[in-house]
């Protein structure tokens, strides 16, 4: 019997797996006499007698059922998905209803909410109206600026330049109606009668153009007076107008105009 | 069969640890393929444990039935040879402590009177008669020690292999071939004299 202490090379060269150093430290102790080549031989003919056993093939059978199992599974495997599918669907239907209707209008809520927090609706159409004011401001500044301009064609811009001003404040009118009354180009004044027709609503407009009839000595700035209160309807205005034809210079167009006026206002 | 070619065949969409992933995975049909490829190396490592066509076929049966069951546990480490003959090993293990309990008759001589028809040894060749008496004095071997003979012999497994399989260390391996042999031999030798008697 050969001792255990070789097991290691013994199990290798029987599995022919033994490197060159230990083949010959094998055949070394074989030469030595310490392990014994017949004990070596009959331990490989009971291997090889194990080798010669052969088992039988597996009947048929065995085949078929594994078959048949992983049918079954197969079986089992697509119900359980479909199963799962379905109940998913179901789950997702009664959640939809409930919870996401509430999770959408909580989040939308929030939503407001915050964008209030950081962007105020109010502040914002408060930021829109101051805005709206500065740009009015500015555009008077210039338009009264550019009135006092030497040149006509800047003083007339800025007469049609107040046309866009929207104010309550007076200084737009008054400025308007001093050029009307002081301006010493025709087509600057016309432009300011035009132009105070569009402030038409402030009964200081409507004033000012009624006293501004007897200031006039251009006909065609009269005779713009007449279509202005023709079109604003100011019954008022027919004084001034018959303070006007009584003065005896007056053209003789515009003596008609202002009699067909006064005709139209009565 | 070097590392690289391991490593390549792992990689191989039909390698079969890559068939086994796609089972995992839910592709039932390519067990088929590892079924071909196993069930008679299973079958003759449990023919050659129990000696019962019948059993052997169960067990194998049990083997594909627990990787079907545990399919979604297998994560591809290591040799899909080694990872199935443990379960083999593990089912020969609980099949016959089960049977133990319900069974007090000692199963190798069932077994002897089932598949062998080996009652007139004398009759035999030499060769045939050897090979009849190593069958039986298999039967006489502890498990484990058949157990390891079995998968270095016949399913050509390394040592190392082997160790993983039985949960064990290189060297105990050795030891119970190294042992199992001698063991054999001695079996042989006193089931001749009884023979001659």
């Amino acid at each position: 019997m050969i001792d255990e202490k070789y097991i290691d090379l013994i199990t290798g060269y029987l599995q022919d797996s033994l490197d060159q150093d230990d083949q010959k430290k094998l055949d070394g102790l074989i030469e030595a006499g310490k392990i014994n080549r017949h004990d070596i031989d009959e331990m490989q003919m009971v291997l090889k007698g194990i080798d010669s056993i052969e088992p039988p093939k597996p009947s048929p059978s065995m085949r078929d059922r594994f078959y048949s199992m992983i049918e079954e599974e197969k079986q089992t495997q697509s119900i359980s998905w479909s199963n799962k599918l379905n109940r998913w669907i179901d789950d997702q239907k009664s959640r939809f209803e409930f919870r996401y209707a509430i999770y959408a209008a909580m989040i939308f809520l929030a939503g407001l909410f915050f964008g209030d927090l950081y962007a105020p609706l109010s502040n914002q159409s408060n930021q829109i109206d101051r805005l709206t004011s500065e740009v009015s401001q500015m555009r008077e500044m210039m338009m009264i600026s550019l009135l006092e301009n030497s040149s006509a064609a800047d003083r007339l811009k800025a007469v049609n330049i107040s046309t866009a001003i929207r104010t309550e404040d007076n200084r737009v009118v008054n400025a308007l109606l001093s050029t009307l009354n002081n301006d010493s180009n025709v087509n600057v004044r016309i432009a300011a009668v035009d132009a105070l027709v569009a402030h038409a609503s402030n009964p200081t407009v409507r004033t000012g153009l009624i006293h501004s009839i007897t200031r006039q000595e251009s006909p065609i700035v009269q005779a713009a007076l007449a279509d202005a209160m023709l079109a604003l309807q100011e019954k008022q205005s027919v004084d001034e107008f018959r303070k006007l034809l009584e003065r005896d210079e007056l053209d003789m167009n515009v003596r008609n105009k202002l009699e067909n006026t006064i005709a139209a206002l009565n | 069969m070097n590392r690289l070619t391991k490593r390549y065949n792992r990689l191989d969409s039909n390698s079969d640890n890559a068939l086994m992933m796609k089972v995992s995975n839910g592709d039932l049909d390519k067990l088929g393929l590892l079924f071909e490829r196993y069930n008679r190396r299973l079958f003759g490592f449990f023919y050659r444990l129990t000696h019962r066509r019948d059993i052997s076929e169960d067990l194998v049966q049990g083997v594909f039935e627990r990787i079907l069951k545990y399919r979604q546990t297998y994560n591809g480490d290591g040799a899909f040879s080694t990872w199935i003959f443990q379960i083999a090993r593990n089912q020969h293990i609980d099949y016959y402590r089960k049977n133990s309990k319900t069974d007090s008759q000692d199963d190798f001589n069932e077994w002897d009177t089932v598949e062998y028809d080996d009652s007139d040894i004398k009759e035999k060749s030499e060769d045939e008669q050897n090979r009849l008496l190593l069958k039986r004095a298999l039967e006489y071997l502890d498990a484990e020690k058949k157990q390891a003979l079995i998968l270095s012999r016949y399913e050509g497994f390394k040592y190392r292999e082997i160790a993983e399989i039985m949960d064990c260390t290189e060297n105990a391996v050795k030891v119970r071939v190294f042992r199992g042999i001698n063991e054999l031999k001695e079996i042989v030798t006193d089931l001749k004299k009884k023979e001659e008697r």
